[in-house]
């Protein structure tokens, strides 16, 4: 007994296409997920039990500015994952390279709350920045800054 | 031309199939996606494993902490679900507008547990709040289902949604909260942490007090370093194999299945859209591309545009990021319906003392709620108890 009959079938068989046809979509890259991994968009680790880290890599983490102080020179930066955060201490020296959309600039015009990309050598008075980057942020339309 | 009876056969034994594999149950709350790969399926079961593992002081657990696992507060009506835990956050909003997380002060999370090792050295048995903070907030502890696809709706949608000068006119001015390095918020009751994977990566030092390798150190206790040979475990206490199989489960738990669309939920949807709820609380949001493909493209009936919103000074807490003590990530409604308490503290079990509370830009859309018919209202309610 053909207990489906025709229409059944047709309406099976077209939800079956349409499923398929829901779930072919092509995967680029997503905002950052990888299901092998957990690629997070964080800064790069300081420590991966994968990849031991001599004493004194470098160590880049993005943050904000979350205190500066042209004349000791020191910065600290605001960082971490989630809800888990930190503040970074850094200090500055002549070498320091401090740039903003490729253009140099001085330490002392960065503001509290500037996001901030640094990568920092580990020394015995503590971090010492190599490179500071001012990063950019997306705005919405209407956002003011 | 007629088909022989062995094609007629393999014609219908395949539609069968197809209709069969068309008519999968769908997923119950804490089961995965469907449309994943075999592998994607693995990887979602042994996460689950380890979304419920407890941790011990010589397993990695604390010195401080809030629970002993992932499940402890994300466990009803299944794994990944809803808890009736609620803890404790807080921050510092100074007069320039600027909010200070108090990560140098132990915050924003301050744990309310501590290990044995470390109630014997100090005394204490919950981190203390420091006298800095200018504002507590409490939370509660939001089911998970679905929020892979909340992961996967790009930054651009967002923008599209955000209002933040309210041009428009409609009263509502939706902005984008952001993470420290800029990047645009979602997750979290204050949408700062721009992703899933990353949220999870500060769930096990914040709520465990398990090490990772993108936080590999303890903390302190209120600013205060932590007594040598409190926690003598290496870090990181977890490793990034774990805690990718961690985020693939909660990446791939499927949105809740929304009740059965009656009449008078039908009609519950309707009222929802004509008081202006839908202003916020948007209907359905697009997921872009992903590499896996179950979350690609898919449209998530997540009823939220998670973007900050002034909800008015009676729920104000902290401040977070951008967010004002009285801004709030639009909350996502789907799966409404499996919770017991409601708003980010938990301090009601009456959805529609939930509804009263909203103010700020929410409150014309209260008010026209107030207005209400009684049966419009109980529609309403009944449709949000749908979702």
């Amino acid at each position: 007994m053909d207990r489906w009959g025709k229409k059944g079938r047709i309406a099976g068989v077209s939800l079956a296409i349409l499923m398929l046809s829901s779930t072919a979509s092509p995967a680029h890259a997503s905002r950052g997920y990888s299901s092998s991994s957990a690629a997070l968009a964080s800064p790069p680790a300081a420590t991966d039990q994968n990849i031991p880290a001599p004493p004194a890599a470098p160590l880049t983490v993005a943050g904000m500015v979350f205190r500066m102080d042209p004349e000791t020179p020191r910065l600290e930066v605001l960082t971490g994952v989630g809800l888990a955060l930190r503040v970074l201490r850094i200090r500055c020296d002549e070498s320091t390279l401090i740039q903003e959309a490729g253009k140099q600039v001085r330490l002392a015009s960065l503001k509290r709350g500037d996001p901030v990309r640094v990568t920092c050598r580990p020394s015995v008075e503590g971090y010492v920045a190599i490179r500071i980057e001012v990063l950019p942020r997306p705005r919405a339309e209407g956002e003011t800054p | 031309m007629k088909l022989g009876s062995r094609a007629r056969a393999a014609l219908l034994t395949s539609a069968a199939v197809l209709t069969l594999w068309a008519c999968e149950k769908p997923p119950a709350p804490g089961e995965s996606l469907r449309g994943l790969t075999a592998q994607e399926r693995q990887r979602f079961a042994a996460g689950r494993k380890l979304f419920a593992q407890e941790f011990t002081p010589e397993t990695g657990l604390g010195p401080l902490f809030n629970e002993v696992s992932c499940a402890e507060c994300h466990e009803d009506p299944d794994l990944g679900g809803n808890g009736d835990e609620v803890e404790v956050h807080a921050t510092r909003f100074l007069s320039d507008g600027f909010c200070d997380p108090l990560a140098e002060l132990g915050g924003p999370v301050y744990q309310q547990q501590v290990t044995p090792a470390l109630h014997d050295a100090l005394g204490i048995d919950l981190e203390p709040l420091p006298e800095e903070a200018t504002a507590r907030g409490m939370r509660s502890s939001p089911d998970l289902f679905g929020f892979g696809l909340l992961d996967a709706v790009p930054d651009s949608a967002l923008l599209a949604m955000a209002d933040p000068e309210d041009r428009n006119h409609d009263g509502i001015s939706g902005r984008p909260n952001r993470f420290v390095d800029g990047r645009i918020g979602r997750f979290g009751r204050k949408a700062f942490v721009p992703t899933l994977s990353e949220f999870n990566a500060g769930a096990f030092p914040n709520e465990q007090g398990v090490t990772t390798p993108e936080f590999p150190d303890e903390g302190t206790v209120g600013g205060t370093p932590i007594p040598a040979g409190i926690d003598p475990l290496p870090e990181p206490e977890i490793d990034s194999r774990s805690l990718a199989l961690v985020n693939d489960f909660v990446h791939f738990l499927a949105p809740p299945l929304p009740g059965k669309l009656t009449h008078s939920v039908r009609r519950g949807r309707s009222v929802f859209q004509a008081i202006g709820c839908t202003l916020c609380h948007v209907p359905s949001l697009k997921t872009g591309a992903s590499p896996v493909r179950a979350l690609a493209y898919q449209r998530v009936y997540a009823y939220t545009d998670l973007l900050l919103h002034d909800m008015g000074p009676d729920l104000a807490d902290i401040c977070l990021g951008l967010a004002t003590p009285s801004e709030f990530r639009t909350e996502p409604l789907m799966g409404l319906g499996l919770s017991k308490t409601f708003l980010h503290d938990g301090r009601t079990s009456s959805l529609e003392d939930a509804v009263r509370a909203h103010g700020g830009e929410a409150q014309s859309t209260r008010d026209r709620f107030l207005s209400l018919t009684p049966s419009q209202r109980a529609a309403l309610l009944e449709f949000l108890k749908s979702l």
